[in-house]
């Protein structure tokens, strides 16, 4: 053979060579069949659905294709889906019991059984993460090879919202976090590799319950953390979808012909808090008229605009138990009135910490201290290092504080019952009413019982104003055409099982 | 602080007792001198007395003329010759209250790290010994640090504000001026005039003060022009990061910080503050090269 390796196929080599890498030159790295490519702005610390990064944007996004959990939360329905469990009955307010879907396999080829769930709860307990306390009081018992009781300590009414966020992984899973290295689940794609701060690799589940799921035969997240960088790798294909842009830069995509930008809700509200427990804040009419100074809308409709909404409640509009509140009404008049009233007439002298994470925050901050100004409230404006902002936060050192969290469960009470409550003091806002309501709500296991009551505490912080509650925060995805069918979450958490790429 | 001490021989040509006795314009190096003294006197009229002709309000936001380019026409009739950022503030105002606040800071931390490097300097090579070996040390030790890496850490430690943007800044530079000063000293302490002065019985300090300092000044002189250079990229990177000119100052590197979210569409926010500083801290450069030739009677361009 050895001899017929003459001179026509070495030139014919070269001339592969240069022509490759001239394609290349001309229009980046090509797009692959069945290969989907997406870029994503945040690090992954660790793919361990468990560990410390569980609430982590990007670790519950890479989790829903890697895992699956018992039940799924459909907002449009308004109701539990089934997964994993086919059925779940409530025995009594403290035990449920889950039959468990038939003939599903992990990505090592082992059986969904109870055993898994077992471990899976035993595993979000010991290993320390976000989900540790939403677990911490809930035993699980497996009764039969694809049965399984879930017993909490107390009637606990957000069990199914906390359980739409727990990755079953296989019975036996060490409780390490070194799990996150190798992830193993019954999800629609399996692991392939993760390069740190690179890239993460995933491809098809063959053996996926659902069938024709998924759509692609690999699924490649790599890491770009600059916005720039993530356009133009857009633009020229290297890349086919992306997501969290500017304002500026969805007014630039929205012209082109090959770049498709969709805009979904998130969990996300953002908000400016009020320290009720420090003068002159203390007064509710002081912390109305700030609510009334702030012109939210001309905001949302120009620094924000295509990334953020007006809030209508202290929690975003897709999460379970939202209950619609009327606007402020923004008047700078009326909130002068009623500084005067408060017996401030002269204005007031406040601070305000923040931090610069959440999109376009200085821009906020900003525009908040110039409304203010207009109406006698000077705002001395801090912008603090991420580790220092914390610290002041957790030790309610603030006048005001700039902030924004997610209900990562998509329920009420991850938000109104973790933050607002007086126990957790984190607002200093103190409401015996309101403590009772939310005590009386977390322990209520019928939603529609649940949501009556969050339904009043969400009207008590709308009137009360521990914090002005100023945008449901939207996200932008920015995909190529071949990308097919992409249907818009209801959540940041997008997924991509149902999606196709053209060749 | 006299300058009537008597001078190095080598430093008294003819050629220099003549330029120096002629106008200033009446020679190139001269004329090089005032031309880029010009853009720099233009500057600090501009710093000094421009807030109180431009008028700009840090809090005036106005979300419905945001993002204007230069010269556009604004609702209220005004033009905005360097268009309005991306809160719809003027940006003509942001470069001329921003540049009150970059002299300040240039001119401050040029100073006080002058003046304690220089005495530092001074002290080190005229003393000697002991005194000397841990002074250099300690401007070594500094020396070894990155000085911009420094600053940040500095600057996050104590967190931003005018007065600690000051601070740093000064701990940052005031070695480079003791090196230059002790070098200076060393090469002093042996000539003829010290020698007299020691011998007719002056003091340490008069020797120190009468007739080393204003020797050893003309280099530190040009070396201070050119810090003033760099002391002014320092504050607008400090600034760029976030530690250093707080809200609601204005502050180039706060403005160009700021725009580069916004180059896209909106170059004018980052690229016009960010012009006018290349254009400033060139005619500071090229201005203490001129002052240079100037002082320097050997130097033939």
């Amino acid at each position: 053979m050895m001899p017929m390796i003459g001179r026509l196929p070495r030139t014919a080599l070269l001339l592969v060579v240069i022509l490759a890498a001239s394609g290349l030159a001309q229009a980046g790295p090509a797009a692959q069949p069945g290969t989907l490519t997406v870029a994503y702005p945040q690090r992954v610390v660790s793919l361990d659905p468990h560990g410390t990064a569980a609430a982590e944007r990007i670790t519950i996004i890479l989790g829903r294709h890697l895992f699956d959990t018992l039940v799924t939360w459909d907002p449009a329905a308004k109701r539990f889906q089934p997964a994993l469990a086919e059925r779940w009955r409530s025995v009594n307010p403290t035990t449920w019991e889950f039959e468990l879907r038939r003939g599903v396999k992990f990505h090592d080829g082992s059986d969904l059984t109870a055993e898994a769930v077992r471990t899976t709860i035993e595993r979000a307990k010991t290993v320390r993460g976000p989900l540790t306390p939403l677990f911490a009081s809930v035993t699980a018992e497996a009764t039969d090879p694809l049965r399984v009781v879930l017993r909490t300590a107390a009637p606990l009414g957000t069990l199914l919202s906390n359980l739409t966020m727990l990755g079953i992984v296989p019975a036996a899973t060490p409780m390490t976090p070194a799990f996150g290295d190798r992830p193993i689940g019954t999800g629609p794609f399996r692991f392939v590799e993760m390069v740190r701060d690179t890239r993460v690799v995933l491809e098809a589940n063959v053996n996926y319950w659902r069938p024709g799921i998924p759509k692609v035969r690999r699924l490649v997240f790599v890491d770009i953390p600059e916005l720039s960088g993530r356009v133009t790798a857009l633009e020229t294909g290297e890349i086919d979808m992306t997501f969290q842009l500017t304002p500026e830069e969805i007014r630039r995509l929205r012209g082109s012909t090959t770049i498709k930008i969709e805009v979904g809700p998130t969990f996300y509200t953002r908000f400016l808090w009020l320290n009720a427990s420090r003068k002159p804040l203390d007064d509710v009419r002081v912390r109305r008229a700030i609510a009334r100074a702030l012109n939210i809308s001309a905001i949302t409709s120009s620094l924000v605009a295509g990334i953020a909404k007006p809030a209508t409640a202290p929690i975003g509009s897709n999460v379970l138990c939202y209950a619609e509140q009327p606007p402020y009404g923004y008047s700078g008049a009326e909130a002068r009135r009623m500084l005067a009233e408060a017996g401030y007439a002269r204005g007031i002298d406040v601070e305000m910490k923040w931090n610069d994470a959440l999109p376009k925050e200085r821009e906020v901050a900003d525009a908040i201290v110039g409304q203010l100004a207009l109406v006698g409230v000077r705002v001395r404006s801090t912008l603090q290092p991420r580790a220092i902002w914390v610290d002041d936060l957790v030790r309610l050192n603030w006048d005001m504080n700039l902030l924004g969290t997610g209900a990562v469960t998509g329920d009420a009470d991850y938000s109104l019952g973790r933050l607002y409550h007086s126990r957790a003091r984190r607002t200093g806002y103190v409401n015996p009413e309101l403590d009772r309501l939310l005590d009386e709500a977390a322990s209520t296991v019928n939603t529609a019982a649940r949501c009556r009551l969050y339904q009043r505490v969400q009207e008590i912080l709308w009137s009360e104003v521990p914090g002005v509650f100023l945008f449901e925060s939207l996200e932008v995805y920015a995909y190529r055409t071949r990308v097919q069918s992409f249907t818009v979450p209801t959540s940041e958490i997008f997924s991509l099982s149902e999606v196709s790429v053209a060749p | 602080m006299r300058g009537d001490g008597p001078r190095p021989a080598g430093q008294d040509g003819p050629e220099a007792a003549r330029s120096r006795r002629r106008p200033l314009v009446a020679t190139r190096k001269g004329r090089r001198v005032l031309a880029t003294g010009v853009v720099l006197a233009a500057v600090a009229v501009a710093g000094l007395a421009g807030p109180l002709v431009v008028p700009y309000n840090p809090l005036g936001v106005r979300l419905e003329e945001r993002l204007r380019p230069p010269g556009a026409r604004l609702r209220d009739g005004a033009i905005a010759i360097f268009g309005t950022d991306q809160l719809g503030r003027d940006l003509f105002g942001q470069v001329v209250h921003g540049a009150r606040v970059s002299m300040l800071v240039a001119g401050s931390t040029v100073v006080i790290a002058g003046c304690s490097g220089t005495a530092v300097g001074l002290l080190a090579g005229f003393t000697g010994g002991r005194t000397d070996t841990v002074l250099v040390a300690l401007v070594d030790l500094q020396l070894a640090f990155p000085p911009l890496l420094l600053a940040i850490l500095l600057a996050a430690m104590i967190g931003p504000s005018l007065a600690n943007v000051i601070l740093t800044l000064s701990v940052i530079r005031w070695a480079v001026f003791a090196r230059l000063a002790r070098g200076s000293a060393l090469a002093l302490r042996e000539k003829e005039f010290v020698e007299a002065a020691r011998a007719l019985g002056a003091s340490q300090y008069r020797i120190l003060l009468a007739h080393l300092l204003p020797n050893a000044l003309t280099p530190l002189v040009i070396l201070a022009t050119l810090q003033i250079a760099l002391q002014m990229l320092a504050e607008a990177a400090l600034s760029f990061l976030g530690l250093g000119i707080p809200h609601p100052l204005p502050s180039w590197g706060v403005t160009i910080s700021q725009g580069r979210d916004y180059l896209q569409n909106a170059w004018w926010i980052a690229t016009v503050p960010g012009a006018v500083m290349t254009l400033v801290v060139l005619s500071v450069g090229l201005f203490g090269d001129a002052v240079r030739d100037y002082l320097d009677p050997r130097f033939q361009p």
